[in-house]
């Protein structure tokens, strides 16, 4: 797919952008190249949100791959310094899943090509 | 057809979803055929078909009621119809993009020159290797261009031989460097501006125009608006609104659960509210914000005419994809504080349109607040009066074109002078 390697680096730089402004000091992050798709996978043990934050996280990873929304404002993820798109993230994943235990969070996300 | 005797939330899944959107439209074919005989239809879309269809030329006017409601109609069926075929999931983006394409049809969008836009975008997913369903959207929004087709057609004299395939050829042209363009062009106002076609379009129109001003012919904004039907429409929106909400009503558990969480987002792109609260709330929020787009038209003493139509459906679907009361208002209000206090008439079809439209900068005001969203409704009426003269109307989303030029000069500034970073 066109720009595959750049959306990569625009949902990665979305998900430290997000984790910084939520007071993170350090990421822990793993990116796969699989034959056919990309994994990404972020611990932070510091993380700081309320309950409905965390519900609005959930919420924007889960909304489903929609390659036409993707195909058209892909750019758009990672450009603001302080806002996030992360219901963008979320739609140009196919699999997410998000684990927050006493201010460890793990963002797990799966993205086919 | 959808019965909700629950307190639940209903998940209407895409036929459905697709089922209440052909509502619209067909009781829009359904009225032509009420309010006007045949004959005058038949010859009326001919009369839409032909002439040029630069800003502002309203299809009222010169196509009656019934030939622009049937125009409106089949164009938003057959778009239905693709999204059918093309299998997409229905979202607020989707539509966003068919109440744009309602509205525009009543001034410059017809069955005739939209088409070469989309074959444009098919030819393009050829060359890339990709599938249609990924351009769809740009193809729906990038239809503001389409009366650059009809201008080419028929608007410069041309002999037919010469004029048809021109105008289809720019048409295809238009619809092949769209999609790589629009994505671009997103950044340079950072997703503050809702409707980013507009602004591309506006550029790309730009060029068009004074390239073909080059070779000596002549592109300027035209002014023909009808006032005859005004209560009329007033009153088929009012009552179609209403049902919209009853319709969201109803899905949504058979109450308005959920609906102040629309407060919370800023409308920023991309924000979708029926993926993110739910498509029977986000019907709700598209009716009430058409009965505040016909209240604003009405208080300050406007006439509905057909880019009226355009301006107040626009709002209407765009509803679903980021815009709600609290950050749309604050734009309307700075519209009307600079109609009143600026040179234009304030009940004048432009400057009305310009609150309407105007709306593409709800994002500002949702998220730096009310009065940087009157501030940016002030600056931008100035923009979009002045703006018309660079595209001479070939570009439908006039205001998108001012909203991305004024969304990239605002927010900058604003960031500049905010203390800290803003956490979501």
């Amino acid at each position: 797919m066109k720009h595959e390697i750049k959306k990569i680096s625009k949902i990665l730089d979305e998900l430290v952008t997000y984790c910084f402004l939520k007071h993170s000091s350090k990421l822990d992050i793993q990116v796969e190249r699989g034959e056919d798709f990309f994994s990404i996978t972020l611990r932070t043990d510091d993380f700081e949100c309320t309950k409905d934050q965390l519900q609005k996280l959930q919420e924007y990873m889960q909304v489903q791959r929609q390659r036409e929304i993707e195909s058209y404002y892909w750019q758009l993820a990672g450009e603001s310094e302080n806002a996030c798109e992360l219901s963008l993230v979320g739609m140009m994943v196919d699999e997410a899943k998000v684990e927050f235990e006493e201010g460890r969070l793990t963002i797990y996300l799966k993205r086919n090509q | 057809m959808i019965q909700n005797n629950t307190n639940q939330p209903l998940h209407l899944g895409r036929t459905k979803t697709l089922f209440i959107l052909l509502l619209f439209p067909i009781s829009l074919l359904i009225t032509a055929f009420i309010v006007d005989d045949w004959h005058n239809i038949v010859r009326g879309l001919w009369n839409i078909i032909i002439r040029p269809d630069l800003l502002l030329i309203d299809y009222l006017v010169i196509g009656g009621i019934g030939a622009t409601f049937l125009n409106a109609s089949l164009i938003v069926l057959m778009n239905i119809f693709i999204l059918y075929k093309l299998q997409l999931k229905i979202n607020g983006t989707l539509i966003a993009a068919l109440f744009t394409i309602a509205g525009f049809s009543f001034f410059g969008k017809n069955v005739l020159n939209i088409w070469p836009i989309y074959i444009g975008g098919f030819l393009y997913v050829r060359y890339q290797k990709m599938t249609f369903r990924e351009v769809i959207l740009i193809m729906m929004f990038g239809t503001s261009l389409s009366p650059i087709v009809s201008q080419i057609m028929f608007g410069f004299g041309l002999p037919y031989i010469f004029g048809l395939p021109l105008g289809i050829g720019a048409g295809i042209l238009i619809g092949f460097i769209l999609p790589p363009l629009s994505s671009h062009m997103l950044r340079f106002h950072d997703g503050y501006n809702i409707y980013n076609i507009g602004f591309t379009a506006g550029v790309l129109g730009s060029i068009l125009t004074a390239v073909l001003r080059g070779f000596g012919f002549i592109i300027e904004t035209q002014y023909i608006l009808s006032s005859e039907y005004d209560l009329f429409l007033k009153l088929y929106l009012c009552v179609f609104f209403i049902l919209l909400i009853l319709v969201g009503y109803n899905i949504n558990g058979n109450s308005f659960r959920g609906y102040g969480r629309f407060f919370s987002y800023s409308g920023r792109l991309v924000t979708d509210y029926v993926q993110l609260l739910g498509i029977g709330v986000t019907f709700i929020n598209m009716g009430i914000m058409g009965l505040i787009a016909i209240g604003f038209v009405i208080c300050i003493g406007g006439v509905v005419n057909g880019p009226i139509v355009g301006g107040i459906l626009t709002i209407v679907g765009f509803s679903a994809f980021g815009k709600h009361p609290k950050n749309a208002i604050p734009i309307m209000l700075g519209v009307v504080l600079g109609g009143l206090l600026k040179t234009w008439e304030l009940s004048a079809t432009e400057v009305i349109l310009a609150g309407l439209f105007g709306t593409t900068l709800a994002p500002v005001a949702g998220t730096y607040g009310i009065a940087a969203g009157i501030a940016t409704g002030f600056l931008h009426l100035s923009l979009v009066m002045n703006i018309g003269v660079l595209h001479g109307g070939i570009n439908l989303y006039n205001n998108g074109f001012s909203g991305g030029i004024i969304a990239a000069f605002v927010v900058p500034l604003i960031e500049a002078f905010k203390r800290g970073d803003e956490t979501l």
